[in-house]
């Protein structure tokens, strides 16, 4: 109950700095609506339409009292609810960011389990080559490679866009490839510290085989770190997806984001850090919830 | 003259089946020829089973636009696409002379001040609902009323409009203005009178344009589809046009050469080469924009005197920097109104680079030693933005004038431009400006009045009266003669800025397009291109 309480007070607290945030940024949306040959006179105007001229405190009030009825405001952008036009575009984040989430996954554990197994080996060299290049190197340049070579080149895949599943593989493998550098490290490291446990000992002295300890006794322990990972990673697939959606044009929460940070749309800004901050608290609630059930020492520590 | 246009009822709207003229039976003669080499090889064509398969074309822009009410249009592109699915009263051609588009012919009633348009017969908007009068009055006033970038340079000359009858009405200029007849050429797109009670309009506009308004998937695409009420003879090839969003200017050149899209604008200037290669047509042609750099006229310092601002422009290798940023595809720049523009002066003195006369002037100046200056660029708003700033301020650099470079994004930058913050604050101010309806007027809004638009605080009041004196009617003589003497002012003798350069626009498509018209002023007559 306190946790929950604790959350909201965070997710509040989230919208007060994202409104303060937006404002204390330089710049104004009527740049982007009124041109650059805007008057000081339409400027004003269209300032007092937008209820931008408005104290601050007036328009925090406002921001409260309006969102406590469920109200984002209207997109200045798009001249309809921000509400909608996030939510119209959430769904094709969720989907890059889930299928980048299973890929990254299926991908990272077993090479983290494999490193941890022949540790010091060419094999763990090898692993720690290709985590060390997933990390390191930017996620736009990687897309405009994947684009060249399986777009361009091959054909086998369309450059950008959304529209089939197709369209999803380059910006999910793109995606994913950040968050398994950090996955398969954490498995990695998770999976030596357990390899270490008198439990493991006693399996090995029982004789079991080499991938029967790593999949049946060490890896559901060596997991139990990375679901909290895999929880406040979820921070940063949403802002990894600005940069991968604008590659791909892929017309999710990424793009609205980056062209709504762009042109000053206050009120879609304000929506898409709102609902990513209850999004992350929510997935830490669960994460720690998952926490206790995987692991029985820790239940009841938290309540 | 033809044969067919010699008989009397040529063009009188006879059905065309009962004319037999000597075309027609060759036309006959090659379709049954077409018809026979298609059995022989085994099937009919596909358009003679009825079943011709849906032609689509597909656009990309790096930014498409994010509302569609025509009224309410922010950027140039999203005008462009718009004019897919509404029409205006008036159009131009690529010299910018006006062409009758909804109306089929203007009258001056009194110069500067009245002018009386008259509708087509017949023109229906997509809906089927007939066009009229009172749709014209609404649109016109609405579009005057609503916040639109165009509006603001548009509303101070514009009054009102009085109904006349049915088809025609009358248009008022608040004061004889020679410019407003532009101004309202290019803002009256037509839209129905329903709308001003209709929520759900501006989500699913409505026009009079080839194509109708489909559908819009923010930051994706918006699709049109061919308008089957079309009121005009010419209807357009393709079905569908689907303009699409890619912002990344590597994803947009790789999808045309995956063949996704037929059509790309925004070509950036170190992909020309990779797209020829790949057998496909990259166009480019200046446009109206000119990237200048404003000179402060807030700053106390040495820029104050006019030949310290002269040896400046002569500082800066306008030519060199057309080769090494945009490929030679710009055009060096002398004067503020580029040369597409009627009454672009011909008669200019040229900055052609000459350090040596910098330097000269400079000393001349009492500035032998150089001086530091601070400038400011927008940056990423146009192609190469801070790459000439950086370049021009290197060349300075090399006369011994310092400069420190800031540079500021679009929405930082225009406000403050705006406010006259920037004029304040810094010595040089960069910016892309955008003659903005095809009259000399339009390059010259920065120095015609203080404040606002005049981004450097240019204060001249021989060119603010000379501007003002170029918006009443004249005839074409004594307008030269006023434009040209204005651009002279302000270009040579009490120099506003450095014209550096009209930026081109790029565009790369497949080789099996037809029919399109570039614009300079990045308008692409997207309902009749055709494929070969």
């Amino acid at each position: 109950m306190r946790r929950t309480l604790r959350s909201v007070v965070v997710v509040l607290g989230a919208c007060l700095v994202v409104f303060g945030l937006v404002r204390l940024a330089p710049g104004d949306p009527t740049a982007f609506l009124l041109g650059t040959s805007a008057t000081p006179e339409s400027i004003a105007a269209l300032r007092h339409d937008l209820g931008l001229d408005q104290p601050l405190a007036v328009q925090l009030g406002k921001f409260y009292a309006n969102l406590a009825e469920g109200d984002f405001g209207e997109s200045i952008l798009y001249q309809r609810p921000a509400l909608d036009v996030v939510l119209e575009a959430l769904p094709r984040t969720l989907v890059l960011a889930g299928v980048a989430f299973l890929l990254s996954v299926v991908v990272a554990v077993p090479i983290g389990v494999l490193a941890a197994m022949h540790r010091g080996t060419w094999i763990d060299r090898s692993a720690s080559v290709v985590v060390v290049v997933a990390q390191s190197v930017p996620s736009f340049w990687i897309g405009i490679l994947l684009i060249e070579a399986f777009a361009v080149r091959l054909g086998w895949l369309p450059t950008s866009g959304s529209g089939s599943w197709k369209h999803v593989v380059l910006p999910a493998s793109t995606l994913a490839l950040l968050q398994l550098a950090v996955l398969a490290r954490s498995v990695r490291s998770g999976m030596l510290e357990v390899l270490e446990l008198d439990y493991i000992r006693a399996a090995r002295a029982k004789g079991a085989s080499g991938s029967r300890i790593a999949v049946v006794h060490a890896l559901r322990n060596a997991l139990i770190p990375v679901v909290t990972l895999l929880a406040l990673q979820l921070g940063a697939l949403l802002a990894g997806s600005v940069i991968t959606e604008a590659v791909f044009a892929w017309p999710g929460i990424g793009s609205l984001a980056f062209s709504s940070v762009s042109a000053r749309d206050y009120p879609v800004v304000q929506t898409i850090v709102i609902l990513s901050a209850v999004a992350i608290v929510l997935s830490n609630l669960v994460a720690d919830g998952l926490y206790g059930r995987l692991d029985p020492r820790l239940r009841g520590q938290h309540g | 003259m033809s044969e067919e246009a010699k008989r009397p009822d040529a063009g009188t709207g006879a059905p065309a089946e009962a004319r037999y003229t000597r075309r027609r039976v060759l036309e006959l003669g090659a379709a049954g020829a077409v018809a026979a080499a298609a059995l022989q090889a085994g099937g009919l064509p596909a358009i003679a089973r009825g079943a011709r398969s849906p032609q689509r074309l597909t656009v990309a822009y790096p930014a498409i636009g994010t509302a569609w009410h025509p009224h309410l249009l922010a950027t140039t592109n999203s005008e462009v696409i718009a004019n897919t699915y509404v029409e205006m009263l008036l159009s131009t051609n690529e010299d910018f002379k006006f062409v009758p588009a909804l109306a089929e012919r203007f009258q001056v009633m009194e110069p500067g001040h009245r002018w009386r348009f008259t509708l087509r017969d017949g023109i229906r908007f997509s809906n089927g609902q007939r066009v009229t009068a009172e749709d014209v009055k609404f649109s016109l006033e609405d579009y005057m009323r609503q916040d639109s970038p165009h509006r603001l340079v548009y509303a101070s000359w514009f009054d009102r409009v009085a109904i006349v009858n049915a088809r025609t009405v009358d248009v008022f200029a608040s004061g004889p203005s020679r410019v407003a007849l532009p101004g309202i050429g290019f803002s009256s797109r037509v839209i129905p009178a329903s709308a001003k009670d209709d929520a759900a309009f501006a989500q699913r506009p409505i026009g009079t344009g080839k194509y109708v308004f489909d559908e819009f998937v923010p930051n994706d695409r918006l699709v049109v589809t061919k308008n089957g009420r079309y009121w005009g003879r010419q209807k357009p090839f393709f079905d569908e046009i689907t303009f699409r969003q890619i912002p990344t200017d590597g994803t947009r050149v790789a999808a045309i050469e995956a063949g996704e899209v037929d059509f790309i604008t925004s070509v950036p200037v170190q992909s020309i080469g990779r797209l020829r290669s790949r057998g496909l047509t990259v166009r480019s042609i200046p446009g109206v924009r000119t990237m200048t750099v404003w000179f402060s006229g807030e700053t106390q310092g040495p820029l104050r005197d006019p030949r310290v601002r002269r040896a400046l422009n002569y500082a800066v290798d306008r030519a060199g920097i057309n080769r090494a940023l945009f490929a030679g595809t710009g055009a060096p720049a002398h004067g503020p109104i580029p040369t597409s523009i009627p009454l672009s002066s011909k008669s200019l003195p040229r900055y052609d680079f000459n350090p040596g006369r910098a330097r000269q002037l400079l000393r001349e100046a009492g500035h032998g030693n150089g001086f530091e200056l601070e400038m400011v660029t927008v940056a990423g708003r146009f192609i190469n933005d801070t790459a000439v700033a950086e370049v021009i301020a290197a060349q300075l650099g090399a006369v011994d004038v310092r400069v420190k470079l800031t540079a500021l994004e679009t929405s930082t930058f225009t406000p403050q431009a705006l406010s006259g913050a920037l004029a304040r604050q810094y010595d040089l101010i960069l910016f892309a400006w955008n003659n903005y309806y095809p009259d000399p007027d339009g390059g010259l809004l920065p120095f015609s009045a203080p404040g606002g638009l005049n981004y450097g605080s240019y204060r001249n009041a021989q060119a603010y009266s000379l501007i003002a004196n170029g918006r009443r009617p004249h005839n074409t003589g004594s307008l030269r003669r006023i434009y040209d003497r204005v651009q002279q002012l302000i270009a040579y003798d009490d120099p506003a800025a450095m014209f550096i350069l009209t930026l081109p626009l790029i565009y790369a498509h497949k080789g099996d397009l037809q029919g399109m018209t570039l614009f300079p002023d990045e308008r692409i007559n997207w309902p009749d291109i055709r494929r070969a």
